[in-house]
């Protein structure tokens, strides 16, 4: 099957950016309120949202946004969740989307390469989560079992929130929502101001990043604005503090097995790592009044990463130091167009539809010096979205609203291999590429979900439920050359969920709201095997990965109890929960195609494929998260997770017997406290700051599964713990603003569970933000 | 790759938020030099010269399998009186182990990943040396398997030889090692540039025959080089016996068809692979028996590695005795073929032959076998007979 590339939707949104200039008379007043005639009501959805997060940053003031844009997602309502502003990201002066996730409870950042890098929500990743950009599936047919470089295609400085959902949530978000997901919602024009601009400059000291954007938030005229950013780093070999201590009693092979990373001769500077990225977003928005009111967008945004070495395979373990495997290009172009509109009527008193074409493409080589295996694969996604809700309807002296859409998509991949023989510039397709080339891949779902909300003498209560039907397609042409097996297989199934939200009665006198929420959810979720399943071959780093087209869907429920306090100058979570995957897929030996030579080739022997474990697995686990404001402009922030995870055993040769589930991420954690100096004034400008210290630390993760065992990124014996220390500090003047961070203090070695390259060596990082 | 700056403004002047201003704009430039971004064309493929078309299986039907006639008349001469020795397996030294079936039994889960790059040479025979519709072509599809991931490539590339003592802070992956320790780093050093360099003379058509002996030399060596470095690192890791025994024969049992090197020495006296396979057993036998993550019964290692080391070079005399026999049958263009690929072989077992008969020198050694001729033959297979009398 074969899609439209991605020209025609590009210009549309640019072109329909230009034609809203040329049409100013359907454009609002520029004074009018935007939250007032907008297509939500952030004002009555945040109030009710106790997943909004008001302590990141340096302020504990809660307040109702103005701009719908500055709204939580609806879909964190009554979940474990927990936001990231722009200016959280800052602080962290994060070199990664993913690395700005590392202080968020229940989230674990596992990282293959210095330029690439996943998050584990609840112990799981890959497509049993669901990451998502402005409103569309960041997930695509080709995402892998841990999908490192996709949320790394997004520029952390380009996102306004970053939002994250723990719990199955396929109901209301979709399919792989299993174990949670990722909401980035983009920068955008704010309808604010006639104009702003704003320059930020990066510094990071162990990879001597050397990094900035710029962007403009423009209003061109009433009620229509223009965002444009752009921005780029460059990063150089990343310093750690030296290798792991390792294990007492390995043998020499078992040290050179596992011998990821290599480092220099200065045994500090990590072989493999540095690249370098660009990126660049355009966003138009025209809030629209008269008969038609609501809002329409458009955005195109690019990523650009370039030369982003493949850190365990630069070199593989035991080969030599100029071998290694690098991605030459990593790229994301997503444009999309959305019209919200508030049609008020009975039905539909809200409805949204979008469209959005996504591309990914990846092109890498793996050089040996005399020898270059080349590979180029993409993947082309179509979706379209459409959601709705009713006017709130009375029912049992409450609230109900229902919520309704479909959504879908139409994915194409191209995949394509070659080896170069460098001494004779002799260059030759191999017979397939890392899938099969022309695949296809289809998804239909529909969706329906009611909220009620109900307050009275028994305190408020807020209730929810949904049904989701999720269909999957999968088409991909066999090849007879490398023993590739034809795919023409579907897949359709149902979830359900639900949850109670009950708030305390308040006393007479008290506060407004009571401070504590209790909440109970039942989360179903759901992921048909996508075409990386079915069809990939590739080494990985748990082995060389032999396709498995016969895999069936995964299912998951989630049952998680939590209670939420927020009160004034405190805030506090606290998550259990148990994850029941059915049909999971883990992986489990194989054998090779007969035709596939690299597969029997390789040293990670035997080789594996994915499987659907026999019986069900479970992940249980728990999470808090501490903010208290303390005396002296003192604040405390404090979050712990754990997640134990654990299966019917994968192997044929263990019927009856479980193992633990593929890189659970051990008991870990942080704590920073914070002082932010009294607020003063320079040159009429308001002058803040802030000093800080963090600590961040992981139990050694020992459980391994079968595939960690073999994974040559996880030590003989697990990760060892870890426990570093940083500083914070941040000067604000007006909207300028210097923000700093001192890594790893104590300039200890370490790594998180299942990462190929180890932590930064001690270094100061710094951002510089110059506004308009 | 990424687009190159915009050009700086001229300076002048400013204030700062002009100057913001006119930051941001060079980045909005950026930023549409960035949209033009473009992919990187895929690679352009070489087509095959015209007429070239010899594949994969261009020489099977019709192919002449030089290691095997090489060997015809091998098996002509008297057995030599040979006695094991008293430390061999079988033997009253040897405690009952998984071995005595006679079978080789894996110590890893599963059949090692080196039996398919011995598969390898094979596939490569089939387009070279047993390919009697030679072209430069036929090289391009060999140096495409010698070059596939994980394949013989991957490993020639950082085999060191195990008969040599590893020198201090040797370490074969490092870009100077084939300058510091050519002997010991002899993959890097010695058979990656053989083989390249006959590769590269094959894809440009350059002395087809020769080339292709050169390559099936240098293969062996590689071979000849792993089964016994293999022996020895089975100490820290078991599964490494059975990539040892891979090495040999591509994973075979003592009544299935060796390859490789296994076939060459086969081919040249039967009772001579009988007798590899045997130390193959006894290799086997002792992980068994010393069975513990790093083996620790280095007496028992110590006489099934040099079981295995008496059964390889006796093999590797007798497969190089071969082929000087068949060499003596030959003349013009194939006996310098045949020439070209016993020179390698004949310089690959220098260290050997010297070991064997301490009395000799190794450039002396090497010499003859630079200087091979068609009268040089007789006498170095005699001598070889002398110093290797025994399977």
């Amino acid at each position: 099957m074969r899609l439209p590339p991605p020209a025609p939707l590009a210009a549309l949104a640019l072109l329909s950016a230009l034609a809203a200039l040329l049409a100013p008379a359907s454009a609002a007043r520029a004074e009018d309120d935007p939250a007032q005639d907008s297509a939500q009501d952030p004002a009555q959805d945040s109030a009710q949202d106790p997943a909004q997060d008001p302590t990141q940053g340096d302020t504990l003031t809660v307040t109702a946004p103005r701009d719908p844009h500055d709204a939580p997602s609806e879909e964190l309502e009554g979940r474990a969740a927990a936001t990231l502003r722009d200016v959280d990201v800052r602080e962290q002066v994060a070199r990664s989307t993913p690395e700005a996730l590392r202080g968020v409870a229940g989230t674990y950042v596992q990282q293959t390469a210095h330029g690439q890098a996943s998050a584990y929500i609840r112990g799981r990743t890959g497509r049993q989560t669901l990451l998502m950009v402005d409103g569309f599936r960041l997930n695509h047919a080709l995402f892998r079992q841990g999908p490192n470089q996709y949320l790394f295609t997004i520029d952390p400085l380009s996102v306004e929130r970053l939002e994250v959902l723990r719990g199955g949530a396929s109901v209301w978000l979709g399919a792989n929502a299993l174990s949670g997901a990722v909401l980035v919602r983009s920068k955008g024009p704010s309808l604010r101001a006639p104009a702003s601009a704003a320059l930020t400059l990066l510094r990071t000291g162990a990879d001597g990043g050397l990094g900035g954007r710029a962007e403009a938030d423009l209003t061109l005229a009433r009620g229509f604005g223009l965002f444009v950013g752009a921005g780029g780093v460059t990063r150089g070999p990343l310093e750690a503090s030296g290798p792991l201590p390792l294990k007492p009693g390995l043998t020499a092979a078992q040290r050179i097995e596992k011998s990821v990373p290599r480092f220099e001769a200065d045994g500090r500077t990590q072989l493999g790592t540095g690249y370098d990225a660009l990126s660049a977003d355009v966003a138009a928005r025209l809030q629209l009044r008269g008969a038609l009111r609501g809002e329409w967008t458009a955005a195109a945004r690019l990523f650009r990463q370039y030369n982003a070495p493949r850190t365990d395979l630069c070199p593989p373990s035991e080969a030599p130091e100029g071998w290694c495997l690098t991605y030459n290009e990593q790229f994301r172009t997503h444009a999309y167009t959305r019209l919200a509109l508030r049609l008020g009527l009975a039905l539909a008193e809200r409805a949204e539809a979008g469209v959005s074409f996504q591309r990914q493409h990846e092109r890498r080589t793996n050089d040996r010096v005399h020898y270059q295996n080349i590979g180029r694969d993409a993947v082309r996604v179509w979706e379209a979205r459409l959601k709705a809700r009713t006017r709130p309807l009375d029912l049992a002296g409450g609230a109900l609203r229902l919520h309704y859409g479909l959504d879908g998509s139409a994915e194409g991949v191209e995949s394509k291999a070659w080896t170069r023989l460098v001494r004779s510039s002799v260059t030759r397709q191999d017979a397939r590429g890392q899938y099969l080339d022309d695949s296809a891949y289809l998804r239909g779902e529909g969706w329906a979900g009611a909220r009620w909300r109900r307050a009275g003498a028994w305190g408020a209560w807020g209730a929810r439920l949904g049904a989701r039907l999720s269909a999957a397609r999968a088409e991909a042409p066999g090849d007879e050359r490398s023993s590739s097996r034809a795919v023409s297989r579907g897949w359709a199934g149902p979830t359900y969920g639900g949850g109670l939200t009950w708030t305390p009665p308040v006393r007479e006198g008290g506060p407004q709201a009571s401070p504590l929420s209790l909440h109970l959810n039942v989360e179903q979720g759901f992921s048909a095997p996508n075409l990386d399943d079915l069809t990939a071959r590739q080494l990985t780093g748990q082995g060389y990965q032999v396709e498995n087209p016969a895999l069936a869907p995964e299912r998951a429920t989630t049952y998680e109890l939590g209670a939420r306090l927020r009160a004034r100058g405190v805030e506090a979570e606290l998550w259990g929960f148990a994850l029941e995957l059915r049909d999971g897929i883990e992986r489990r030996d194989a054998a090779c195609p007969p035709a596939d030579f690299g597969c029997q080739g390789s040293r990670t022997a035997p080789p594996f494929t994915l499987i659907n474990l026999p019986g069900a697995a479970w992940v249980l686990g728990a999470e808090h998260a501490l903010t208290v404001r303390l005396p002296l402009r003192l604040s405390l922030r404090e979050h712990a997770s754990y997640a134990w995870g654990e299966g019917p055993s994968p192997l044929p040769s263990e019927p009856g017997l479980t193992r633990p589930l593929s890189r659970i991420p051990p008991l870990n954690g942080a704590v920073a406290l914070r002082w932010s100096a009294p607020e003063g004034a320079l040159r009429g400008a308001p002058l803040s700051g802030y000093l800080g210290y963090e600590a961040r630390w992981a139990l050694a993760a020992t459980r391994l599964s079968f595939g960690d065992q073999l994974d040559q990124r996880i030590p003989y014996g697990g990760t060892p713990a870890s426990l570093t220390h940083g500083a914070l500090f941040g000067l604000r003047w007006g909207a300028h603003e210097l923000l700093g961070v001192v890594e790893n203090l104590t300039d200890v070695p370490y790594r998180t569970h299942g990462s190929s390259v180890n932590g930064a060596a001690r270094s100061l990082n710094v951002s510089l933000r110059l506004a308009l | 790759m990424p687009p190159s700056r915009p050009p700086r403004a001229p300076r002048a002047p400013l204030s700062a938020s002009r100057a913001l201003l006119q930051l941001t704009s060079a980045a909005l430039a950026a930023s549409a030099l960035t949209l033009a971004a473009c992919e990187d064309d895929d690679p352009k493929t070489t087509p095959p010269a015209a007429g070239t078309a010899a594949g994969a299986d261009a020489g099977t039907a019709a192919g002449t399998d030089a290691g095997t006639t090489a060997g015809a008349d091998a098996g002509a001469e008297p057995p030599p009186v040979c006695e094991p020795a008293p430390t061999d397996y079988p033997g009253a030294t040897w405690g009952a182990c998984v071995s005595d079936g006679g079978r080789y039994e894996l110590a890893g889960a599963s059949t090692p990943s080196s039996a398919a790059r011995t598969a390898a040479f094979e596939r490569i025979a089939d387009l070279l040396w047993r390919n009697p519709a030679l072209t430069a072509e036929s090289f391009v599809q060999a140096e495409l398997i010698y070059a596939e991931p994980e394949g013989l490539q991957s490993r020639v590339a950082r085999r060191y030889d195990s008969h040599v003592a590893a020198p201090d802070g040797a370490n074969c992956t490092l870009p100077e090692a084939p300058a510091r320790w050519p002997e010991y780093c002899v993959g890097p050093a010695a058979i990656d540039p053989l083989l390249g360099a006959a590769f590269a003379a094959g894809n440009q058509g350059q002395d087809l025959a020769a080339n292709a002996e050169r390559v099936r030399a240098g293969l062996l060596w590689f071979l000849y080089v792993s089964v016994y470095k293999e022996a020895n690192t089975c100490a820290t890791k078991a599964a490494d016996c059975d990539s040892s025994w891979a090495y040999d024969n591509a994973g075979k049992q003592r009544d299935e068809a060796p390859l490789a090197l296994g076939a060459w020495v086969q081919a040249a006296s039967p009772e001579a692979y009988d007798a590899l396979f045997t130390a193959h057993l006894a290799v086997r036998c002792w992980r068994d028996l010393d069975s513990a993550e790093t083996a620790t019964n280095m007496e028992l290692m110590g006489n099934a590695v040099a079981q295995l080391d008496r059964a390889l070079d006796g093999g590797y005399a007798r497969g190089l005795r071969a082929e000087l026999s068949a060499l003596a049958g030959l003349t013009g263009a194939e006996a310098a073929a045949r020439r070209a690929g016993l020179k390698v072989l004949g310089l690959a077992f220098t260290r050997a032959q010297v070991a064997a008969a301490p009395s000799t020198d190794a450039a002396a050694w090497a010499a003859a076998w630079e200087g091979l001729g068609a009268a040089e033959g007789a006498a170095l297979s005699a001598q070889l007979e002398a110093a290797f009398p025994c399977p």
